[in-house]
């Protein structure tokens, strides 16, 4: 009898699982229902979705669902190989740089956001978020948020006041304390985004990172990077032969204290998670020379969508000063708010800093090419 | 009467239809979705920098892996032939992923273990070759332990111990001697499945494996999921390096079990009676320490998971935690809830699938007298896992179906299946084979159909059998993971397919509730089961005795 009902239970669980997918089936008939594709490694973010999704249910009658994805291009992938016309799968985007890049190119996004969107016009207009790590946004896309690369390092290493840590400094610290320092591996998106950062920093003349890169110019351009970095990877973690995975590993050795340092795109970022608890209590954060690299990350919509009109509704609430605020709130994602809003304005500063603005996109794959070349061997 | 059981048609041409679809049309597509881009001396693909590395880290971890793998399996089943120990089912069980984690976060430097006894475990880096191997040991080994043991029981072992001993040969001489080479070609395709996941292998290679460069399976996934041309292309002549590497591997299980025989013959013709009894009772003292060493490994691995469950503010040099927070664990698992259902969902219906469609193949086999060779029906083993699943989706056919949600579901489901069957009917065939077809010619002169026969006659003999046949499905599908990332299209999201998720970013907590349900999950179903194996052991060692 006990077998029976054992047996019962677990084919009621299969049986659940087959309607739970039929009624998934045919909710997607439904045009109130979004497939959200975003990346999906922090539980503040995914805990911020899940908040706008009862939003949106409450009073847009939406069903945002929260494709999570370790990384972004496996959605891109997935639009690219769209080849039937109108889909269900990809409703909506989290994404910059090279993955709207190769969207925009290859005319898989709808188009006139800005039009489509009402609360688009609350975007701060000091932003210069219409251009892309190099490529024109055109209408394909809208900020979501704003992302400023840091560094986060133990108090140990630095001054009281001290907001900035030049390369050259990096340096000495690192011949100080060898083995303790890393940064993640290129081409990952917070790789690429330190060599562009340094790149920055060492060249003669940074204006040529904003032009696109032409082959006869770049060994001058990336010649100083790679000297520094030459000099640098003797004195990092595993004498510069291994690197971790992502800014998420790194930051996982950071708080395990097998590395002193790791990178963050959130200029909030240090202080929220040390509110949450899940940063180690002496992390600081610091700018990598006197100008940060910043850039946007963005919502975009697949032409293929056969929700576009629901979507459009999930991005003007996404970008209303509610759902914005919410997103800066220490206590939860603290991602930057790209409207302007007047309550925070007088709680606290703009957490930003100068910045100097994304190198040509066309960088992104000399960059990695070239560091895969020379020290992946 | 056995040809009259034998004439007996247990099924109509429908379910040889399916059956035979089942098998062999993954087969069928998967060639359709071959691209042809074979990596010629040519191709960009030996210019992608660290190549070299790239192949010659695979097939170091394969070596390792496979053979020290199948070095201990034999060791551990020499010592424990006649009682055998059920500590090694909590290793099996883990998940790879869940496993690794939590091993990381314990042996790693600055890791726990570290930071209670200081200095002492610098042994295994993260991202590290070595630590990669060492896990997949600790995985493999287990897994060729409890599958071998089946092997072993349907060897006539006992009686060519006795005869040796009649001979004047030492119970030692004559295992290492006589039963080892019979039993090493019984686990031929059993360590081809191991080398040839470990030349490979993707899920804890990209958690615990080096990464500059990473091995080839990581790395062939990583390139799957990028669009640009020249990764399209290094992708697709991936796919061939990757069968390349599968066939030295596949050549290395035939090299080691040829130079174990010649070894073995070599002592044979030189023969020595004398009974080495140091040695003997040195080995049983190696393995007895090795048992308990990889059982507390996987308590502490399990406790560790819990911990990390349900703490926040756990940083280095802190032996705990700041506070422990109960409500934090219980939302993650809250959360995780949908994804508990579907992995549940999915690997009951594949346990349930596979065990049906196996009797049957089975069944046919034996009322048509026609015994077919095992590779036909675990050929799924052979060929890497990733390169399978990319010819797939290279298929027009699997891209059409799998981009509607119903679609993905089902071949998802499908995928599962197919590899679980492959692991399935190595845990059940040989029990299946040991058994006469006499029950059925009991049930049939009684006039009960094949499958009345069958259900009550000879079902009873096999409960057993059966339901390591179910398990072993069950945990095969609740650890796919490239299967259900890639052909689930983000419609399927599983507890594995959640753990990479999560693990993608700096959070602790989320990944090892993922990974501790996970292997709750693979626990309760051993748990559930164990009664019926049990039961199976029992018989087995009562028959043998």
């Amino acid at each position: 009898m006990k077998r029976i009902k054992l047996l019962a239970a677990l084919l009621s669980i299969v049986l659940a699982t087959l309607m739970s997918s039929t009624v998934s089936a045919q909710d997607r008939s439904q045009p109130t229902s979004v497939r959200f594709y975003a990346w999906a490694g922090s539980a503040e973010v995914n805990a911020y979705i899940q908040w706008a999704s009862r939003e949106l249910a409450e009073s847009h009658a939406i069903t945002l669902q929260h494709v999570k994805v370790a990384d972004i291009s496996e959605a891109v992938a997935l639009v690219l190989a769209n080849s039937a016309g109108e889909s269900d799968a990809v409703d909506l985007l989290w994404i910059n740089g090279e993955n709207f890049a190769a969207l925009k190119d290859a005319d898989r996004l709808v188009g006139g956001l800005e039009d489509k969107v009402p609360n688009s016009r609350l975007i701060r207009r000091d932003l210069d978020w219409h251009v892309d790590f190099g490529t024109a946004v055109e209408g394909f896309e809208l900020p979501w948020g704003i992302a400023q690369l840091q560094l986060i390092m133990h108090t140990k290493h630095v001054a009281p006041a001290q907001t900035v840590v030049t390369p050259q400094a990096l340096l000495e610290l690192a011949k100080r304390s060898p083995g303790r320092f890393s940064y993640p591996k290129p081409p990952s998106f917070h790789g690429t985004s330190w060599l562009k950062a340094l790149a920055f920093q060492l060249t003669d003349d940074p204006a040529m990172l904003t032009q696109p890169a032409e082959p006869a110019t770049i060994d001058t351009v990336l010649k100083p990077l790679w000297g520094y970095l030459d000099r640098l990877h003797p004195y990092l973690w595993h004498q510069g032969t291994e690197f971790p995975i992502s800014a998420g590993r790194q930051r996982q050795l950071f708080n395990q204290g097998v590395l002193d340092n790791s990178v963050t795109f959130n200029p909030n970022e240090v202080r929220a998670l040390q509110l949450q608890n899940k940063l180690a209590p002496d992390a600081r954060s610091l700018s990598i020379g006197e100008r940060a690299l910043t850039n946007f990350h963005y919502l975009a919509i697949p032409r293929a969508s056969r929700r576009q009109q629901a979507a459009l509704e999930v991005i003007n609430f996404l970008l209303s000063p509610r759902a914005q605020a919410r997103k800066a709130d220490p206590q939860g994602w603290a991602d930057p708010s790209v409207i302007r809003l007047p309550q925070r304005d007088l709680d606290s500063p703009d957490p930003l800093v100068a910045s100097h603005p994304e190198p040509h996109v066309s960088w992104n794959a000399v960059l990695e090419r070239q560091w895969l070349a020379r020290y992946q061997r | 009467m056995a040809s009259e059981v034998s004439a007996v048609r247990f099924s109509g041409y429908g379910v040889a239809l399916f059956v035979g679809l089942f098998l062999f049309l993954p087969w069928v597509v998967g060639l359709s979705g071959i691209n042809g881009q074979v990596p010629w001396l040519t191709a960009e693909l030996w210019d992608y920098p660290g190549l070299s590395r790239v192949i010659g880290q695979s097939l170091t971890v394969g070596f390792t892996a496979t053979t020290v793998s199948t070095v201990l399996a034999s060791l551990i089943i020499y010592a424990e032939q006649r009682q055998p120990s059920r500590l090694w089912a909590l290793t099996f069980t883990a998940p790879h992923l869940a496993f690794a984690v939590a091993f990381l976060w314990l042996f790693t430097p600055f890791g726990w273990i570290d930071r209670l006894l200081p200095g002492s475990w610098s042994w295994f880096e993260h991202q590290s070759l070595p630590t990669l191997t060492l896990l997949l040991i600790s995985k493999e080994t287990p897994f060729l332990v409890v599958l071998g043991r089946q092997q072993l029981r349907q060897l006539p072992f006992e009686n060519w111990l006795l005869q040796a001993r009649s001979l004047g040969a030492s119970s030692w001489h004559s295992w290492w001697l006589v039963v080892l080479p019979a039993w090493l070609k019984s686990m031929r395709l059993l360590i081809i499945a191991v080398a040839v996941y470990s030349v490979g292998v993707v899920d804890i290679a990209s958690v615990a494996g080096p990464m500059n460069p990473p091995l080839l399976g990581p790395l062939l996934v990583s390139w799957q999921q990028q669009f640009d041309a020249t990764t399209v292309n290094l992708a697709a002549q991936g796919f061939w390096l990757l069968i390349a590497l599968t066939m030295v591997m596949v050549a290395w299980v035939y090299v080691q079990e040829a130079l174990v025989r010649k070894v073995c013959g070599r002592q044979l013709r030189r023969h020595r009676a004398r009974q080495p009894r140091s040695r003997a009772q040195a080995l049983l003292g190696v393995v007895g320490g090795l048992r308990w060493l990889l059982f507390i490994v996987s308590i502490a691995s399990g406790l560790a998971l819990f911990a990390m469950s349900f703490a926040e503010g756990w940083f280095y040099p802190a032996l705990l935690p700041s506070e422990w927070s109960l409500q934090g664990g219980i939302a993650v698992v809250k959360d995780l809830a949908p994804q508990l259902l579907e992995t549940l969902g999915v690997a009951l219906l594949t346990a349930t699938l596979v065990t049906l469609v196996l009797v049957w193949t089975r069944e046919w086999q034996r009322a048509h007298s026609r015994e077919l060779p095992d590779l036909v029906f675990i050929a799924a083993l052979l060929i890497p896992q990733t390169a399978l699943v990319l010819a797939w989706l290279h298929a027009g056919s699997v891209s059409y179906v799998i981009s509607s949600e119903t679609g993905a579901w089902w071949v998802t489901v499908y995928a599962h299946c197919w590899f679980s069957f492959a692991f399935a009917y190595l845990s059940y065939a040989p029990a299946e084979r040991a058994e006469t077809q006499d029950h059925l010619t009991v049930g049939r002169s009684l006039g009960f159909s094949y499958w009345r026969s069958w259900w009550y006659f000879k079902r009873p003999q096999l409960n057993g059998a059966l339901m390591y046949a179910f398990l072993v499905s069950f945990l095969v599908s609740i650890a796919q993971y490239v299967p259900t990332l890639l052909l689930g299209q983000g419609y399927v999201s599983t507890l594995t397919t959640e753990l990479v998720v999560l693990s993608s970013g700096a959070e602790w907590q989320a990944p090892a509730v993922a990974a501790m349900l996970l292997w709750l999950l693979a626990l309760l179903a051993i748990i559930v089961l164990s009664n019926g194996i049990r039961r199976l052991h029992f018989s087995r060692d009562k028959k043998s005795s």
